[in-house]
């Protein structure tokens, strides 16, 4: 009982090797085939929503993300009135623990935010402390998945934003393909 | 006795739908809720609130004037709030909070607001403005303002009127 509870950690890590004997290092596991990964994000570093390019270099055990979101938004139901618009570019460098499939991912990085506010109908602009250009600090916190020869990739992190005087705890999950 | 049991599993199929369906209705109205609320903090986030007032002193097209300004503070919807100033009052609306000049005192409101925005309105000294325009200078030969606080004790009681505020509110002070 005792030895099958530790042993479910490893095994989800990807360690069968380990059974075996084997040293499980990075390195030793196969070379990965799919390093290219693009995914969708709900809510995380992009605040609502973003679609995302990861490139994994295996050697570092690390991936370089970017991603783009776009949001706008009606406020004001009156005609000629401008909506609330957010562009948000999350740019994440990820460290990732484990071997073959299955990650912890830590990772840091920024997010560039773009907030254009909502207008009345008659063009006055209401602007926020915050609004206009903006970046935050990002960090992540999760686990992933990504298949090393390729295929759907999924993972669920805690995913906090800082920016001046303000910290949000966040959280979000992701799906996409490795290839 | 039969037809009975039919009839009693008919009224238990018919309760377990609409148990099912209360059941549905509660968490779509919970899920909505809590994307409401993620959708504003992201937004508050990003800097999509901002502070908005509805001069109601100032009307234009026929409109009643009113002794007081209503400012909400941090809300994502300004715009709206704007809109609906001019549209619904004939007041005048701007960005920010309302002017500080000849306030006696104020109402918060308690009423909460879906993005956790506070509204407050602020009561006048309006005599310069009716000393101005004389007393009858509302719609229709009308009163200049149908109601005017002109002490602190007035704003007092014009805050604890539940007529006028449903959900309450509490004298401020500017």
């Amino acid at each position: 009982m005792t030895l099958a509870i530790f042993a479910a950690p490893l095994l989800l890590l990807g360690a069968p090797a380990a059974a075996t004997g084997e040293p499980v290092t990075p390195s030793a596991a196969s070379e990965r085939t799919a390093p290219n990964v693009v995914f969708a994000e709900a809510l995380g570093s992009a605040l609502l929503y973003s679609v995302n390019y990861e490139r994994i270099i295996d050697k570092w055990n690390i991936g370089l993300r970017g991603g783009v979101s776009y949001f706008t938004y009606a406020v004001s139901s009156y005609g000629a009135s401008g909506n609330l618009t957010l562009v948000t570019f999350p740019l994440l460098a990820s460290y990732y623990f484990g071997w073959r499939s299955h990650h912890l991912q830590l990772g840091l990085g920024a997010t560039i935010l773009y907030t254009k506010v909502a207008t009345d109908s008659q063009g006055t602009k209401f602007d926020g402390e915050r609004s206009g250009p903006g970046i935050a600090a990002i960090g992540v916190v999760g686990y992933r998945f990504i298949p090393r020869d390729g295929g759907v990739s999924f993972g669920l992190g805690f995913t906090p934003l800082v920016r001046t005087s303000r910290f949000l705890p966040w959280g979000g999950a992701n799906v996409g393909y490795a290839f | 006795m039969e037809w009975r049991n039919g009839e009693s599993a008919l009224q238990l199929r018919t309760m377990r739908a609409r148990a099912w369906s209360l059941l549905a209705l509660a968490l779509t109205a919970a899920g909505c809720a809590t994307l409401g609320s993620i959708a504003v903090e992201a937004g508050d986030f990003a800097g999509a609130k901002a502070d908005a007032h509805c001069d109601r002193r100032y009307v234009t097209d026929g409109g009643q004037p009113a002794a007081f300004c209503q400012e909400v503070v941090a809300t994502v919807a300004a715009a709206e709030f704007a809109d609906d100033c001019r549209a619904k009052h004939q007041a005048m609306a701007a960005p920010g909070l309302c002017p500080r000049e000849r306030i006696i005192a104020g109402c918060k409101l308690l009423e909460k607001h879906d993005d956790q925005s506070v509204a407050w309105d602020w009561y006048y000294d309006v005599s310069e403005i009716v000393a101005e325009a004389g007393a009858f200078a509302g719609p229709d030969g009308g009163p200049t303002f149908e109601s005017r606080p002109r002490t602190l004790m007035d704003v007092a009681a014009t805050c604890a009127d539940v007529t006028r505020y449903e959900e309450g509110a509490e004298l401020a002070k500017p």
